[in-house]
């Protein structure tokens, strides 16, 4: 493309900021219908039981209550209400309403009323008779041979996976024989989950037929497909709408949202009226899916050179009692520990059943659990090599042409960094942070001011730039307006801004005469706002469509102004000769003359693509976006207190769509991260399962005063480094930047304290434990029985 | 079993305190008193309650109660004064430091627009266990709600006291307001009384108030001369956060010993915790670092941490250090 971009690589504000701002904006749960349902479900309080009865009959005589559905008669109404997961593997469907309970707060019945009050009412009017089941909660335990069963109908509480997963290349013997220096360690992360202030929420509604969804959720397009097999009713006849989301992380991709979309659409269908369920807080927190709690054994071996010979591991994942991605878990979490140029590798993972409530995604998908083991793992090789931190990182990390996991796709076990110098961003980030006049060396404080310690730390973390394909539909109107269709939602991200200036340029209009829709399956299909999918795929398929477009206007154009098609452009709604841009014509004209509307379908595909193979080694390009993150903490030696100071934060993301919403993802990334890092995250009861973090009193999230004071952001925006993305050569960044976030703070404590902290995570226990101030016993005081602890 | 529990309730606007307790009467100790309702409203709606209120009564339609006034005797600061007009009370500030940083500690600005002092004193514990919503599990029903285990016990109680439990209920008094008004020797006005503030909370069933009577202010006695207090409240988070372990303290100087010391501790035990063995160490002494360090050293005598509270004696003891020396 030869001329300057008008609207690419410019900050312009998102599309809804001040509606959003001002309180405007519709979200799912502000749709009201004419005689609209209330539902609210009826939660298991044990962790695994069988219900033996269930009584609705009290509930069902209350006034107001419309109907009531449980496992004994959501059947008779639809016939196959099973809740496929996402990437449609029939091993791994789950009742949408079941026999058999298997975490705490699992749905049990559905009651539907005229208002939500009088379905919670009713909830208590439900008689239940649960058989307790015998119940795990750890999967180290649950991987263990005799171990207590999850789901009695279950062989085993291994989650099913596929041999390709592992990353086992070269020969591990011998990295083992040639290294000269090892290093152990055993880490295990804490939970953190998407708590987004906007809960999930679904509207479910018929029309003849016809099934209306409109929903909270990141994946129109994939909660489509799968309500159709669920339902046994064609796809053709279910329209889902996603309005805008108020933050999704991965929260929302349809797991959580599938599983009452179903309940409801059989309610919605006795009931012949729109039903609307939203979650409480207590329930997204509860009941939704949180990051996995991860556990992984790690061994590396390196010459004293400082080159790397091995990496041996064994990484469990506890998938809790719903695989939501079966089969997926263990090979991505399996791919964010090949961030190192390292020859031999014998690496397994492992997706384990529990009776915790399900993991799934989460910005991004096992991406924060394994990048806190694998960036403190290889920050303690880096001291055992006594290296430089940032230099290890340097002189290690893979870039354009090395080997890398094949993350989700089959059947390449490997793929190849098509471009991309993460080593280049590292090193312009440590230079914003003057990390070299600050390094004194490992275990080394910066200022000690009484109890009080300063240092510094630095992670790296990446992810994959979107999985699988899009479409997208593009319309000129007849007045020279644009509509977009994307079967993916808007959830912050700035997917709908980034498109938008994305067509703007490609078609040559203004960019306020675009206007996008996020609904499906006019739309189109993608698997959604997931993967960091939205640049690779979706707005590639809107620059694709936009091409198309532009290709047609230019030979309707041709034909109008009697010139070549070669001999003319597009810009601001025209098509205009380039020698001579008065010579020109807009396109309502020349629509005018072709039958008024050109509508187009573009498709974006994501690298891994089967169809892009580096020549040489013929494995596939997959694209990552690439991060870097220095920070400076403090920690006070008495209270057990971290306080991030600073932080210099880097990405390497191709060229940049939009820098404002870059910086924007940086930054919520790192602050979303220090949640991750310094907060007690998701607590269950260790003995009954029981939610303890049911609040944001208890769950706790980060306020504004908690951002460190002086933070920077560095960007590598070299188009080169994407050589494979289609849409300007942009890659998507949105998930990746939270990676680094708990290691960068790990291992600049561990400098401060001259302890690691390999249990996350970093709270003022963890912290005076690893100092040895928390003594076992505080026997001199006498530990006197209290009144009413059990013996 | 399944039951039906009615959660509706009548609602009353009370317009004297004399009404308020008339309705107090006439629910026959079924009825709650709502003030900013920052608390109630969330009890209420998790249905945490066995026995939830048939009756709601509204204290803020009652005229008078909103007022700080000054008088030879000290301060006299009305029920339904809101944490922002403490916060804002330059007299306040300049008198009672305690007290007022202990006030613009609570939660956010938004709540501190709505909440009282009144309801900060009387507000309901925070146990994990105790609040757990209705909708997750069904009705959790603790030692502290007539029930027989307290769930804190060999469960999670990394927030949990370690001073023993009350009533067999081991969840802390996190009300910054009571660390601190305690500390300066607070009395607590009601309908029918006036007892000093350690005697109106009642650990492990929350208030001394009877089920006819009104909380109607606070007295504060007039700022000792020489006297130099700090209030140091431990969060994990910087704002909109429950203290894990606060510390009000309060010393009286002459000629640079101290005379007398006060300490308070919140967060470690059913009631504010006062710090006496530390208090003793300080008295006729010239306070210094040594002295400070040897203060919180004692202040953990007699506790008993629970499995997963440990880690809170050395933060006690590093947090009384800290606050003894912000008075100096």
């Amino acid at each position: 493309m030869s001329q300057e971009l008008r609207y690419v690589g410019k900050g312009v504000p998102t599309e809804s900021g001040p509606e959003i701002v001002t309180g405007k904006e519709i979200f799912t749960d502000d749709i009201q219908m004419a005689g609209m349902l209330y539902a609210k479900m009826l939660r298991s309080p044990h962790q695994h039981a069988r219900i033996k009865s269930i009584d609705t009959s009290k509930a069902e005589a209350l006034k107001g209550v419309a109907a009531v559905l449980t496992h004994e008669n959501i059947y008779q109404y639809i016939p196959h209400v099973l809740v496929p997961d996402t990437f449609l593997l029939e091993s791994e469907t789950f009742y949408a309403l079941d026999s058999e309970v298997f975490y705490v707060g699992e749905e049990v019945a559905c009651i539907a009323a005229e208002s939500e009050e009088i379905a919670e009412d009713a909830l208590a009017l439900i008689n239940v008779e649960y058989e307790s089941l015998p119940a795990i909660l750890d999967a180290e335990q649950a991987m263990k041979k005799g171990a207590i069963r999850f789901n009695t109908r279950m062989d085993s509480n291994l989650v099913g996976k596929f041999e390709i997963q592992d990353i086992l290349w070269g020969n591990p013997e011998q990295g083992l024989e040639e290294a000269e220096i090892f290093m152990e360690g055993k880490y295990s992360c804490s939970v953190q989950t998407h708590a987004t202030l906007e809960t999930n929420c679904v509207i479910c509604e018929w029309s003849n037929d016809e099934l209306r969804v409109t929903a909270t959720i990141q994946s129109p397009a994939n909660l489509h497909l799968r309500l159709a097999r669920a339902l046994g009713i064609p796809q053709s006849k279910i329209r889902i709408t996603a309005p805008r989301l108020g933050g999704g992380f991965g929260g929302k991709p349809g797991y959580a949202e599938s599983r009452p979309c179903l309940i409801l659409a059989v309610l919605a269908k006795i009931t012949g009226k729109p039903i609307k369920i939203r979650l409480t807080m207590a329930e997204k927190l509860a009941c939704t899916h949180t990051r996995y709690p991860t556990v992984a054994s790690l061994k590396a071996g390196a010459k004293k050179d400082g080159s790397l010979t091995l990496l041996q591991g064994n990484l469990i994942a506890n998938e809790g009692a719903h695989a939501l991605i079966h089969g997926i878990t263990d090979g991505v979490a399996c791919s964010r520990f090949d961030t190192y140029r390292i020859p031999n590798y014998d690496f397994h993972a492992q997706a384990v059943y529990t009776n915790k409530v399900p993991s799934g995604p989460m910005r991004p998908l096992t991406g924060c659990e394994c990048f806190w083991i694998s960036e403190s793992f290889f920050d303690e090789l880096a001291e055992k090599l006594d290296q430089d931190p940032v230099e290890f990182r340097i002189k290690n990390h893979v870039k354009k042409g090395d080997i890398i996991h094949m993350m989700f796709s089959f059947p390449h076990a490997k793929s190849i960094v098509p471009g991309g110098d993460a080593p280049l961003l590292i090193g312009m980030a440590a230079q914003e942070f003057g990390w070299k006049g600050q390094w004194k060396g490992w275990r080394k404080t910066l200022q000690v001011n009484g109890t009080k310690v300063r240092s510094i730390g630095v992670a790296v973390g990446n992810n994959i730039c979107g999985i699988h394909y899009s479409t997208v539909i593009l319309k000129v109107n007849p007045d020279g307006s644009v509509n977009v269709g994307l079967p993916v939602a808007e959830m912050g991200q700035g997917l709908t801004t980034a498109t938008s200036q994305v067509v703007a340029d490609a078609l040559g209009v203004s960019q306020d005469k675009i206007f996008i829709h996020h609904e499906t399956p006019l739309a189109g299909f993608a698997y959604g706002s997931i993967a960091q999918c939205g640049l690779p795929l979706n707005v590639a398929a809107a620059k694709i469509a936009a091409e198309d477009a532009k290709k047609q206007l230019l030979e309707m154009g041709a034909a109008n102004l009697k010139k070549k098609v070669e001999e003319l452009e597009t810009e601001d709604g025209f098509v205009f000769v380039k020698t001579e841009p008065q010579q020109r014509i807009d396109f309502p004209s020349l629509l005018f003359n072709h039958g008024s509307y050109l509508t187009v379908v573009g498709r974006g595909t994501a690298h891994p693509s089967y169809m892009d193979f580096d020549p040489e080694t013929k494995l596939p390009f997959q694209e990552r976006s690439y991060h870097v993150g220095l920070a400076e903490v403090e920690v006070d030696t008495e209270t057990g207190e971290v306080q991030i100071l600073r932080a210099v934060t880097g990405a390497e993301c191709g060229r940049v769509i939009n820098p404002r919403i870059v910086e924007q993802q940086m930054q919520g990334s790192l602050i979303m991260g220090l949640e991750y890092a310094l907060y007690d995250g998701i607590l269950h009861d260790k003995r009954n399962g029981s939610i303890l973090t049911a609040s944001l009193t208890d769950y706790k999230l980060p306020t504004i005063l908690d951002f460190p004071p002086d933070s920077k952001t560095v960007v590598s925006a070299d188009p080169d480094h994407a050589p494979t993305c289609v849409a300007y050569q942009a890659k998507s960044m949105s998930e990746a930047p939270e990676t680094f976030v708990a290691p960068m703070l790990a291992n600049a404590v561990y400098n401060a304290i001259g302890v690691r902290i390999r249990e996350g995570p970093l709270t003022p226990s963890n912290v005076l434990k690893a100092l040895g101030k928390v003594k076992a016993d505080i026997a001199k005081h006498g530990r006197r029985k209290s009144h009413g602890e059990p013996d | 079993m399944a039951s039906q529990i009615s959660w509706s309730f009548k609602h009353f606007d009370a317009k004297t305190v004399d009404e308020a307790v008339k309705h107090l009467i006439d629910s026959e100790g079924k009825a709650s008193l709502i003030a900013g309702g920052t608390d109630l409203l969330n009890v209420l709606k998790d249905r945490i309650l066995p026995h939830p209120p048939e009756a709601v009564i509204n204290l803020k339609t009652i005229p008078g109660l909103d007022t700080i006034r000054n008088d030879p005797h000290g301060l006299n600061i009305g029920a339904l004064v809101r944490l922002r007009d403490l916060a804002s009370s330059a007299r306040i500030r300049d008198s009672y430091p305690v007290f007022w940083k202990a006030a613009t500690s609570v939660a956010s600005p938004q709540i501190r627009n709505m909440a009282t002092i009144g309801g900060n004193l009387c507000q309901d514990v925070r146990c994990w266990y105790y609040r757990t919503p209705r909708l997750i599990r069904g009705a959790v029903v603790c030692k502290r709600k007539g029930g027989t285990k307290c769930y804190a016990l060999g469960g999670d109680n990394r927030y949990h006291s370690i001073f023993g439990g009350a009533q067999g209920c081991h969840a802390v008094c996190l009300s910054d307001l009571a660390i601190a008004l305690i500390c300066l020797g607070a009395q607590a006005e009601t309908s029918k009384r006036t007892v000093p503030l350690e005697d109106f909370i009642l650990p492990g069933v929350g208030t001394a108030l009877d089920s006819d009577e009104v909380l109607i202010g606070v007295h504060i006695p007039p700022p000792e001369t020489g006297s130099k207090g700090a209030y140091v409240k431990f969060t994990t988070r910087k704002a909109t956060d429950f203290a894990i372990v606060s510390v009000a303290a309060l010393l009286m100087f002459e000629k640079k010993k101290c005379k007398e010391a006060k300490i308070v501790l919140g967060g470690v035990a059913p009631g504010p915790w006062r710090a006496e063995s530390a208090e003793d160490i300080l008295k006729e002494e010239t306070v210094d670092a040594s002295t400070a360090e040897a203060a919180g050293k004692m202040v953990i005598a007699g506790a008993k941490p629970l499995k997963e509270n440990k880690y809170k004696i050395p933060l006690v003891q590093a947090l009384v250090k800290q606050a003894i020396l912000a008075c100096l």
